[in-house]
């Protein structure tokens, strides 16, 4: 009698733990293998084993899905006015940070995704972004001294996970146009004065599953003594943004 | 006994394992957007005739009309007149110049201070005008009149005006040219 209680209990431990694994191993798969991502290196979409199907993952979106509630896409300046915000603003998160996120959840079909996307485009690998653009070129990508505009993109978390994100901003600028930046997360300034990109970064910024955050990165050309040689030689400017972000 | 030692073992180490797979399971993104763009140009120049004003230098001016005067002299009465060019051409912004002169005379390089009414300078649209980006051609002539008081005048014996011959008059002016900002 002994013996066979033994047994059972026996079996059924190697059946929950078998379980377990078998159910751990699921879960790395549909994560796609661990990389720690260097320089650009893009992870958008979650790749199963079984490569040529997608499993249950969802195409990556078209510049029409991604016409979310919080992107107005009726005009064609990078401004957008209105997101529609939630109130779960007195909810705390396990660790208890306060919710980062006031936009409304994603639909279940747009889980197993963490995206960048603007009022035109969803962010890939070395996606060419109209931040630049501004009404006194006719949304043309030129810029002059005192020239300014405001860009707005969502970070929108997808995933089945929280995570947490950093932002870098790298600049290119051989002329030392003196172009300055403020930075808006959903309604509340991170940075409110005009300063450099190098003061721009972000770190730790917390989204929670299904949620979205919306950045308004605010630029303006601020005449200086430099303006004359940027002009005359027709000066570049490049400014790269990176989003890396990981589960918790 | 034994047996059943073993497989507690072997169900500890593969516990073990299951938590440690979903330990190491973290989830890692990393997107990037690039954007690039041009100063508008600025080429913006005086001339005087072809020649391009970079630094203090002489406008000459026409005598013209003083059949009384020999050629390229002023003389009481008279009036001469130059022109410059202001050259925008490329310029991608719209430009404001201005060509002033601040009631200053000069002869033989001296500030004159003789009677403030002997001699009128005058700049087309008083110095100041505009040029459109997308303007063709982007340029605008600029106009300066320098009169030596007037021709009634000229009729009286002025000692002051006696002791000008042979002098050089020089009219000094400012040229700027610069941006125009805002809508």
């Amino acid at each position: 009698m002994k013996d066979k209680k033994d047994k059972i209990i026996k079996i059924t431990l190697i059946i929950i733990i078998v379980l377990l694994l078998i159910h751990n191993c699921t879960l790395i798969k549909k994560k796609g293998k661990e990389k720690t991502p260097s320089g650009n290196i893009n992870i958008i979409e979650i790749i199963c084993e079984n490569n040529d199907n997608k499993c249950d993952i969802k195409d990556k979106k078209t510049s029409d899905d991604t016409n979310d509630d919080n992107l107005d896409t009726s005009n064609n300046k990078n401004s957008v006015g209105g997101n529609k915000t939630t109130t779960d603003t007195n909810k705390k998160n396990k660790d208890n940070t306060s919710p980062t996120s006031g936009t409304e959840e994603t639909s279940d079909d747009q889980l197993e995704e963490l995206t960048v996307l603007d009022n035109d485009i969803t962010w890939q690998d070395t996606t060419e972004l109209k931040i630049f653009e501004n009404s006194m070129y006719n949304l043309e990508g030129v810029i002059a001294p005192e020239t300014s505009n405001t860009y707005e993109f969502v970070v929108k978390n997808s995933t089945k996970y929280n995570v947490k994100y950093n932002i870098n901003f790298i600049e290119t600028n051989p002329y030392h146009i003196n172009m300055k930046y403020k930075l808006k997360k959903n309604n509340t300034y991170l940075v409110d004065h005009y300063v450099s990109y190098n003061e721009l970064n972000i770190n730790e910024q917390i989204l929670n599953a299904s949620k979205n955050d919306t950045f308004y990165l605010e630029w303006k050309w601020v005449s200086s003594d430099n303006d004359n040689a940027a002009g005359e030689n027709k000066a570049n400017y490049n400014l790269k943004i990176e989003v890396k972000a990981e589960s918790i | 006994m034994k047996g059943n030692k073993k497989v507690l073992v072997i169900a500890v180490l593969l516990l073990l394992i299951a938590v440690s797979y979903t330990t190491y399971a973290i989830y890692k993104t990393s997107v990037a957007g690039n954007a690039e763009v041009t100063a508008a140009a600025w080429n913006v120049v005086f001339k005087n005739g072809q020649t391009e004003i970079t630094t203090t230098q002489n406008l000459e001016l026409t005598c013209a009309n003083n059949s009384h005067v020999k050629d390229g002299k002023i003389a009481p009465g008279a009036t001469c007149t130059g022109t410059l060019t202001v050259d925008a051409t490329g310029t991608e912004v719209d430009v404001a110049y201005t060509a002033a002169n601040d009631g200053t005379i000069l002869v033989d390089g001296n500030e004159y201070t003789g009677d403030a009414n002997d001699f009128t300078v005058t700049v087309t649209d008083n110095g100041n005008g505009q040029i459109a980006y997308n303007a063709n051609p982007q340029t605008a002539t600029i106009t300066v009149n320098l009169a030596w008081g007037s021709v009634e005048e000229a009729t009286t014996t002025d000692p002051a005006d006696t002791a000008l011959q042979g002098e050089t008059i020089t009219v000094p002016l400012t040229l700027t040219a610069k941006q125009v900002v805002g809508a």
